[in-house]
């Protein structure tokens, strides 16, 4: 695979870096611990900052290699034979909005809110189609017989087999 | 804890519109190909593909056979459908977002039956029509 033998962007700590020690330098100064604020409070604030950082600066160095293709997403839409799947799109759509509906409420009232089951339902219809459209590709007859018969694996093929070694007598 | 509230609000909002502009951007550009997505598979009827058919790559091994496509009115409802649906809970949820609105059953059963018609018709190319083929 051509993607796999990109080589990691030279200097991603560096923004990664400046961005942690923004985040760390607006807490460090902004944020205000309560005056009759508990140990727990403080732990709690504490673990509250950390997390934040931490996903930011993950979520930044994902973004950033999606953004410059060391993530490759150019398959993200494709079938086995070759074309966009109707069952991927689907199923990215559905995802992208159902988690967009779920962080706007969890924004709007900090608390995670009941999944219907109509919405489970819906996810679970289009991931299901999502699988059952993969088996019927895979098992396509047409499909199978451009990919060939599966061949054994390298070892299995260079190395010239072995007589078992003389087991030891039992003894009785 | 009102900072930590608000930076944590903004960070969501950065990572999920990122992801979603990132994916769109690439589907826009041609990155993330959209190519034959309302074009099914026709099975039993293949075309020799032009970069291939000319020498060069087929080689010893002869041209690649690439499968016929044609347009599906199956995947064509069950997009606009998906898009619809997809519109009226995104609707539902901006104008109430105090709890994640409930899909009616209508909808689910219209869904499920769309999904049906669109698997019937891709088992239909890849087992039925070929096996018709051969017994004619």
């Amino acid at each position: 695979m051509a993607n796999n033998e990109q080589q990691p962007i030279p200097y991603l700590w560096i923004p990664v870096v400046a961005f942690a020690a923004l985040m760390i330098a607006v807490l460090f100064f902004f944020l205000r611990m309560p005056a009759k604020a508990t140990a727990n409070d403080q732990l709690t604030l504490l673990a509250g900052s950390v997390i934040l950082v931490l996903i930011a600066c993950i979520g930044l160095v994902v973004l950033i290699n999606m953004a410059t293709n060391r993530i490759d997403l150019a398959n993200l839409l494709s079938e086995p034979g070759g074309g966009a799947s109707l069952s991927r799109f689907q199923f990215l759509i559905f995802t992208f909005v159902v988690s967009l509906s779920l962080f706007l409420i969890i924004a709007h009232d900090y608390k995670f809110p009941d999944v219907p089951g109509g919405v489970l339902t819906l996810l679970g219809i289009s991931a299901s189609t999502y699988a059952v459209g993969k088996g019927i590709t895979a098992t396509d007859p047409v499909h199978m017989a451009k990919k060939g018969p599966p061949t054994p694996p390298a070892a299995a093929q260079a190395a010239p087999a072995q007589p078992a070694p003389p087991q030891p007598a039992p003894h009785v | 804890m009102g900072l930590l509230t608000r930076l944590a609000f903004l960070e969501g909002c950065a990572l999920v519109i990122g992801f979603f502009a990132i994916v769109a951007f690439k589907i826009a550009n041609g990155t993330i190909s959209l190519a034959d997505l309302l074009y099914a598979k026709e099975a039993g009827r293949t075309k020799v593909r032009q970069s291939e058919a000319g020498g060069g790559r087929a080689g010893a091994e002869g041209p690649v056979q690439g499968d016929k496509r044609v347009f599906s009115p199956g995947r064509l409802q069950l997009l606009i459908f998906t898009v619809a649906v997809a519109a009226h809970y995104l609707h539902a949820v901006v104008v109430n977002p105090n709890q994640l609105p409930d899909v009616p059953q209508g909808v689910i059963n219209a869904l499920g039956g769309s999904q049906a018609v669109y698997l019937a018709g891709k088992a239909l190319a890849a087992y039925i029509q070929p096996l018709h083929k051969n017994l004619r």
